[in-house]
Order: C-alpha cells, then sequence, then structure tokens
C-alpha cells in the first residue's frame, strides 16, 4: 500500500467509497459491478498484452476451438467467475486505497492548515475582530442584556428557593451569632459587676 | 457567682431596656392610631374609641409582661438577651403571677428599681420583687 497507487484504481475505489456511503451501492459490491471490472480490467490485459500475445494467437485459437467447441456454456461460466473474482480483488484493492489515500491527504491538509494558514489567519483576524468586531458586538448585545437577561436572571435567582434559603440561613447565621455574642456580653458584665461589688463590700 | 445560670443585674436591665423601648413605640400607636385612622376616614373619631384605645394602651405593658411570662417565660428583651422568667422550681409562671408581677412592676417602677440591687447578693441572683413572687431568671443559652 506504500507504492504509489494506480490512478484508475483509486477513483474507482474513491467512486465505490462514495457509491457506498451514499447508500447507492450496497455492501459487499453488487456481483455484476465486479464482473464488469472484472471484465473491463481482463480487456484492458488483454490489450496491453495484445502484440506479445499475437504471436500465440493462432495455436490458442486452435485449442481453444478443440477445448471449448464443445463446451461452450464450461467456458463461459469459468470466463464469468475469474472476471467476477477479479473484479472484486480490484475493487477491494481499490477502496483500501482510496481510504487510505483519503486520511492521508486529510492529514497531510489538516496539518497544513494547522501549521500554514490558521496561525496567520488568527493573527490577521485578531485585532480586527478586537477593534471592529467585539465592540460592535458588545454595544449592540449590552443594551438587550441589561434590559431583558440581568433582570431575568436576577428574578430567576430570587425565586429560585434555594438561594432564598441560603439568604435566610445566612442572615439568620449572622443575626444568631450576634446575639450570642451579646448574651455572653452581658453575662461577662453580670459576673464583673458582682466581683465589684463583693470586693467593695468586703474591703 | 460567676458562670451561674441565673441572670444578673446588667443582664436584667438590658432586657427591660429593650422592653421599654419596645413599649415606648408601640404603646402611643395603640393609643393614638386606630383614632387617627378613624379620622382619617370619616373625619372625627368617636369618642368611645378614643377611651377604648387609651384603656388598652394602658392596660398593653401588663398584658405584654404578663402574658409573655405566663406563656414563654421571655419577653422581647428576654428573647434578646436569652434570659426567662421561671417558678423558683424551674416551672412556667402560671396566669395569676405573672400578672401580678407585671402589675407590681408597673405600677411600683421605683419599688422594682430598687429591688433590682437585692441581685448582686442573692445566690440566685434574685430581685425583690422575685423573692415576693417566687420566681427567678434563667438564663437561656449559657456557652461561656
Amino acid at each position: 500500500m506504500n507504492e504509489r497507487a494506480p490512478l484508475g484504481r483509486l477513483a474507482l475505489g474513491a467512486t465505490v467509497l462514495a457509491g457506498q456511503r451514499l447508500r447507492l451501492l450496497g455492501k459487499p459490491v453488487p456481483e455484476t459491478l465486479a464482473v464488469l471490472v472484472g471484465v473491463a480490467e481482463r480487456g484492458r490485459d488483454t490489450a496491453r498484452h495484445a502484440l506479445r500475445r499475437a504471436e500465440d494467437t493462432a495455436k490458442k485459437a486452435r485449442d481453444t476451438a478443440k477445448n471449448v467447441s464443445p463446451r461452450p456454456p464450461k467456458r463461459v461460466r469459468e470466463f464469468l467467475d475469474e472476471a467476477r473474482s477479479r473484479g472484486t480483488k480490484t475493487i477491494r484493492v481499490g477502496q483500501l486505497e482510496a481510504k487510505g489515500w483519503f486520511a492521508r491527504t486529510m492529514d497531510d491538509s489538516i496539518r497544513w492548515a494547522e501549521r500554514n494558514v490558521i496561525p496567520r489567519v488568527v493573527d490577521d483576524m485578531t485585532p480586527h475582530i478586537v477593534k471592529n468586531v467585539v465592540p460592535k458586538v458588545i454595544s449592540g448585545v449590552m443594551p438587550q442584556i441589561r434590559t431583558q437577561v440581568v433582570p431575568m436572571i436576577i428574578e430567576d435567582l430570587s425565586k429560585d428557593e434555594r438561594i432564598r434559603r441560603l439568604i435566610a440561613e445566612q442572615s439568620h447565621g449572622i443575626v444568631t451569632e450576634a446575639t450570642e455574642e451579646l448574651q455572653e456580653n452581658s453575662a461577662r458584665a453580670d459576673d464583673r459587676l458582682e466581683d465589684s461589688f463583693r470586693k467593695l463590700f468586703k474591703a | 457567682m460567676p458562670g451561674s445560670d441565673y441572670a444578673g443585674l446588667v443582664t436584667r436591665m438590658a432586657a427591660l431596656i429593650v422592653d421599654a423601648v419596645v413599649l415606648t413605640l408601640v404603646v402611643p400607636i395603640m393609643a393614638n392610631g386606630p383614632p387617627s385612622m378613624w379620622a382619617a376616614i370619616t373625619g372625627e373619631a368617636p369618642g368611645w374609641l378614643k377611651s377604648l384605645c387609651q384603656i388598652a394602651a394602658a392596660l398593653l405593658p401588663i398584658l405584654y409582661f404578663g402574658l409573655l411570662w405566663w406563656g414563654t417565660g421571655q419577653t422581647l428583651g428576654g428573647l434578646v438577651f436569652g434570659t426567662m422568667v421561671r417558678r423558683q422550681d424551674g416551672e412556667h409562671l402560671g396566669p395569676i403571677r405573672s400578672l401580678l408581677r407585671a402589675a407590681v412592676g408597673l405600677l411600683l417602677p421605683i419599688v422594682w428599681l430598687a429591688g433590682m440591687v437585692f441581685v448582686l447578693w442573692d445566690p440566685r441572683r434574685r430581685a425583690l420583687h422575685d423573692r415576693l413572687f417566687g420566681t427567678v431568671v434563667l438564663r437561656k443559652v449559657r456557652r461561656v
């Protein structure tokens, strides 16, 4: 998979993947398509090696005539089986190559964008956003927040039972603490006054 | 008697001042409020309403002290300073004893205040009127 994939097979794999993503093709690939691809591939191979095979054509033709003529359906079936097998294999390989190619391409693109594009865009856009966009947004939104959002939040908070309970507990705690301190101070004052009274009369 | 469970002179006088302030605010309202409201609506308050309000205002301090000592043993001043009036055996005061204690205190305030000096040497910090009515003033919360 590391060597560069043939463009045709890559395109085939991408087309099949796209067809499967769009649910135009099922999984696995239909046999008809595999046969067509196999036939096309075989035709391509045949054309590619036509010259080399030309010398043997006559002899092969004679042999074929001898072998096939008596059993033409078997030859056809073998041909179709081979074409289907070959087409299926080609499509599968094409799918894998297309997936790998897409993944590599996306990763490379994202890395490139992260390294080269995004920092530059952010650097260029930030002063513009801070100087022009943010003040406009704030000046446009703040009146709405003041008149609509803040009162709503305050109303929600004031109606929230937990907040009310918290405030009540805090208020009650402050009052209780102040009262207890007052009581302690008055008790100490009682003791001091009586001590002074006793000292005075003892003396 | 440091650390005593009984309220001393300072605490009792402070509680009494709180009660006096409350009554100073409420009694005039009781005496003049309803006639003033009536006058605002119809122009002139009837004499019976004025008399009724005067009587209610005069009785209010006795009812205030008497009913609160009977009910909880605590007036507002006692609530603030954590004191409560009880019988010497620790039980709640009855209504007669409470109302009599309040009436004597309000009708003879000089005797009442002078009798408070007894608190300074009494082992249970009882004032003169406490000895008279068989009561004590307990401290409700003692954290010190």
